[in-house]
């Protein structure tokens, strides 16, 4: 009797873990194709430029993505804060060029799209809405020897303050204060490197440049320089990284993951960890990806609510939701299952 | 250990209490909200759109 009460749900957590997995891979799919669905662009290597590109995406998705039909936020922040005022600018002799001061110090817009989404769910779009984050998963999923799977380092609980770095210096301080350039789109962001600059760049390559009348790529890499060695770098050994370690850029290097961890707390949606059910076995914590151990901290900055821990749970403890609900609701599908 | 069926306690999740979790979310929504209506008509997404049509060279890496 006791084996059988034992081994019935261990099996059924499996399943569970499997489900909600691939309904999570099929969200984040079905988002990123929804948000990048421009087909023109990909067949003449051009961009969408119409009214929708006003409005921002959740996730980091690059608007110079061939397919991209809204704004990413990041670059959306950084643009904005470029913006400046020409008519009270003035020339400066010594580096000899025309200096105009900020027109906005505060990028209402932007910053108002992320309050909003963030309060209402916060990283539940890195986990559910992001297409990076969506490739990052599907390169984690290369097998490797699990030894060679990292799930922490010496060293990984700082670096993860990095992303907070990224966010000050390179999207606000930099595009602010010192000069009209979108700093973490230039310098770090691989995210346009991939989904932007090598198809756009390729099918330039491919089937001719800029010139009117060709209807063809709007670059090609006849105009790579040492810019593009440097984003292609950082571009592949993130990459490359994201099949050790799960998830490298949003843990160390995202801004927008990083503006959504502070909504962890504070957003609609919630975790929750139910003490009066916790035996504290650890399976959540086993099972989380980007080394949070819910029973401590359920609304983690780290926590990009992929749902992995609450399917995991044995005893169903884990809640997560929007608002009222019972603590047995979802995974009372843990025991149809099997 | 007990069947999982059993040891399922009827009782509202932790996530439900106190109406602050409702408050605070609502009042940054609203306040977001507020933002990004401004920045609509202070012309703030103009250079959001300006930004997002032309091909951003940084972004590709050529700029
Ligand atoms: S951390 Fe950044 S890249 Fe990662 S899922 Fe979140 S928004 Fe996307
Ligand atoms: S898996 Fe469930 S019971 Fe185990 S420690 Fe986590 S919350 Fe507690
Ligand atoms: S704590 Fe749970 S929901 Fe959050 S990232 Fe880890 S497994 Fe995913």
């Amino acid at each position: 009797m006791e084996t059988k009460a034992n081994s019935k749900p261990k099996k059924t957590i499996m399943q569970v873990r499997k489900a909600v997995e691939r309904k999570r891979l099929l969200i984040q799919a079905a988002f990123s194709i929804l948000t990048n669905s421009y087909i023109v662009g990909f067949l003449k290597g051009t961009i969408y430029t119409g009214s929708l590109k006003q409005i921002c995406v959740p996730g980091m998705n690059c608007y110079s993505c061939p397919g991209a039909l809204g704004a990413c936020p990041i670059g959306a922040l950084q643009a904005v804060f470029n913006q400046g005022k020409y008519e009270k600018g003035w020339f400066d002799a010594k580096s000899s060029t025309f200096v105009a001061p900020p027109m906005y110090y505060f990028a209402f817009y932007v910053v108002g799209f992320l309050m909003l989404v963030g309060a209402l769910c916060g990283r539940l779009v890195c986990g559910f809405l992001c297409p990076f984050g969506l490739i990052q998963d599907l390169i984690y999923k290369i097998p490797v020897p699990k030894k060679m799977k990292i799930r922490t380092f010496p060293g990984d609980k700082p670096l993860r303050y990095l992303k907070y770095f990224f966010l000050v210096v390179f999207v606000i301080i930099l595009p602010l204060f010192y000069e009209a350039n979108p700093f973490f789109c230039k310098y770090i962001c691989p995210s346009g490197m991939l989904i932007g600059g090598i198809p756009l760049m390729t099918f330039g390559s491919l089937f001719g440049n800029i010139g009117q009348g060709t209807g063809t790529g709007i670059t090609s890499w006849a105009e790579a320089g040492n810019l593009t060695i440097l984003k292609l770098a950082i571009m592949t050994f993130l990459l490359v990284l994201s099949i050790f370690i799960y998830r490298p850029f949003c843990k160390y290097v995202c801004p927008l993951g990083a503006i959504y961890s502070f909504f962890n707390r504070i957003s609609l949606y919630r975790y929750s960890v139910d003490e009066a059910k916790c035996t504290h076995c650890g399976a959540c914590k086993h099972a989380c990806r980007m080394g949070v151990d819910i029973t401590k901290t359920p609304n983690s900055l780290e926590c990009i609510r992929c749902g992995d821990c609450k399917a995991a749970c044995p005893q169903h403890a884990i809640c997560a939701g929007f608002g009222k609900k019972k603590a047995n609701g979802a995974n009372a599908n843990a025991d149809k299952v099997a | 250990m007990a069947n999982i069926k059993e040891t399922v306690v009827k009782k509202d999740c932790p996530l439900d209490r106190g109406a602050l979790r409702y408050i605070v979310p609502a009042v940054i929504m609203a306040i977001g909200a507020g933002f990004l209506i401004y920045g609509i008509f202070d012309g703030e997404i103009n250079a959001v759109f300006s930004k997002a049509i032309a091909l951003c060279r940084e972004c590709v890496g050529i700029g």
